[in-house]
């Protein structure tokens, strides 16, 4: 597998610099900013921040969130904390280049997922316009699960909560694109073989269809892929920005749902639509096929790039 | 800067004036461990200002505690802009000293950090906020409230709702 670290500089949001306006980087010399009273409740933004900062990943989202009103507010929009937290940017920013290395996988998603999951960082041309006006291009990152996790399937009532925050985690920093949990290990094989043809699967629009008959693999009848195309959908995040992280989930015999990435929002759009072949809100609605619960589930997805520059074709 | 390289005993002094008015002399290199101070010494051209320096929002107590700081860590290298920021705050882990110093009562630890905000002395402002999420850290939400006597301003579906969300995290 192609492994080459250096290849992963990605661009595509601004970790350092595009922190919120409502918490500018601390500016000592704020004498008359606001006059803080003594206790942390009313400590500055920034301050409060630095000190969830310095907690364990996972407490600000389960413990500090809890606290009080303002504290909830500063988690959630907060750049670091949400970085941090595998969650989307609060709010669209420009974007950036940083390395991608394995401290990017998410690893409580990948627990959640057990063994079963598998990320490949792939390097696949895919060009954005640099600041500079240079054409440069980006890996796309898939994030494989192969079989049943036992995590998955696990009586854990709290992980199979419909709104439970992991589900708008991403998978990878920068996001996974593409996140497939096949739980028929017995009739799926593992189809990430033959992995020095992704690229040009990509590029030329059949990965999918390769996937779909990959060899030596009999699908049973009762599981037809549904006609993907990730070519169109890396031109489509490519020409038109999507602006809400979002779970697809195939669901092999009813079609396909979305599952709301954040508040219910369903954000599939309509060349989206086109994609997939159907209208993911006529055939299901809010709330149905949503979860884990049907372990029938076999595929994910999950793409959430925010910030791909717009005037790409 | 190249006036610094004279010996301790004629470091330049400067006077700083607390916001209760009590008047501190301290060495200039000490002075210059905040950045707020540093760029307000520059300002007078390099030259050690012979006129106090007013902080308006730092009392005596606080500002001699954090001068204490300051001294016990006149020696440490200078901070550097922002390559630091990824090695520094990976760990709670704070310097025996400093936890000793950092013990004082809640009221004292929060004025410290708020000076430390205020005159920008970034590494004392970082061990503030580690002893502070020392305090936070195992702790559940209502014993986070009630160690620093924060309201609880949820409704009660709200924070349900929340804790739902959450619950999946909370054993990981």
């Amino acid at each position: 597998m192609d492994t080459d670290r250096s290849f992963f500089r990605v661009v595509l949001t601004d970790t350092n610099h595009a922190m919120p306006p409502a918490s500018p980087p601390s500016t000592a010399a704020q004498p008359g900013a606001e006059t803080p009273s003594k206790d942390p409740p009313h400590f500055p933004t920034e301050i409060l921040e630095e000190i969830f900062d310095n907690l364990p990943p996972l407490e600000p989202l389960c413990k500090v969130q809890l606290v009080c009103v303002r504290w909830k507010e500063i988690v959630n929009t907060s750049w670091k904390l949400r970085v941090k937290l595998f969650l989307p940017p609060p709010e669209l920013c420009t974007q950036t280049k940083f390395l991608l290395s394995d401290r990017h996988v998410n690893p409580w998603v990948s627990r959640i997922f057990g063994s079963s999951l598998k990320i490949f960082k792939h390097l696949t041309f895919a060009p954005y316009i640099e600041d500079d006006g240079g054409l440069e291009g980006y890996p796309i990152i898939f994030a494989h699960a192969i079989g049943s996790s036992p995590a998955l399937i696990s009586t854990n009532a709290s992980l199979h909560h419909p709104n439970a925050s992991w589900r708008r985690m991403h998978i990878t920093v920068p996001p996974a694109l593409d996140l497939c949990v096949y739980d028929d290990i017995h009739k799926q094989q593992d189809v990430s073989a033959g992995d020095n043809d992704y690229d040009d699967a990509l590029v030329h629009d059949s990965y999918f269809q390769k996937r779909a008959h990959p060899p030596g693999v009999v699908r049973p009848a009762s599981y037809p892929l549904p006609p993907i195309k990730t070519g169109f959908l890396m031109g489509d995040f490519c020409a038109t920005r999507i602006d809400h992280s979002m779970i697809v989930k195939i669901d092999g015999v009813g079609g396909t749902s979305v599952l709301p990435a954040a508040n219910g929002v369903w954000a599939l759009s309509k060349r989206q639509k086109e994609v997939f072949g159907v209208n993911p809100m006529s055939q299901s609605g809010p709330g149905s096929n949503v979860g884990l619960d049907s372990q029938r589930c076999f595929g994910w997805l999950n793409w959430s790039l925010r910030d791909v520059p717009g005037q790409v074709h | 800067m190249a006036a610094n390289a004279q010996p301790t005993d004629a470091q330049p002094k400067i006077t700083l004036v607390s916001s209760d008015n009590q008047k501190i002399l301290v060495d200039r290199d000490i002075a210059e461990r905040s950045v707020l101070l540093k760029h307000m010494i520059q300002d007078f051209g390099g030259e050690t200002p012979d006129q106090d320096i007013p902080i308006h929002n730092v009392n005596e107590v606080v500002l001699k505690k954090v001068i204490e700081w300051c001294e016990h860590h006149r020696a440490d290298p200078p901070a550097t802009a922002e390559d630091d920021s990824d090695n520094r705050k990976k760990s709670t882990d704070i310097e025996e000293w400093d936890q000793k110093f950092m013990q004082v009562d809640q009221e004292m630890l929060f004025e410290i950090i708020l000076a430390a905000n205020y005159l920008d002395i970034k590494p004392l402002l970082d061990v503030g906020c580690k002893t502070v999420a020392n305090m936070i850290k195992g702790k559940s939400p209502d014993e986070i409230r009630k160690t620093f006597n924060i309201t609880n301003d949820f409704t009660p579906e709200e924070e349900d709702q929340i804790r739902r969300e959450n619950e999946w995290a909370e054993d990981r």
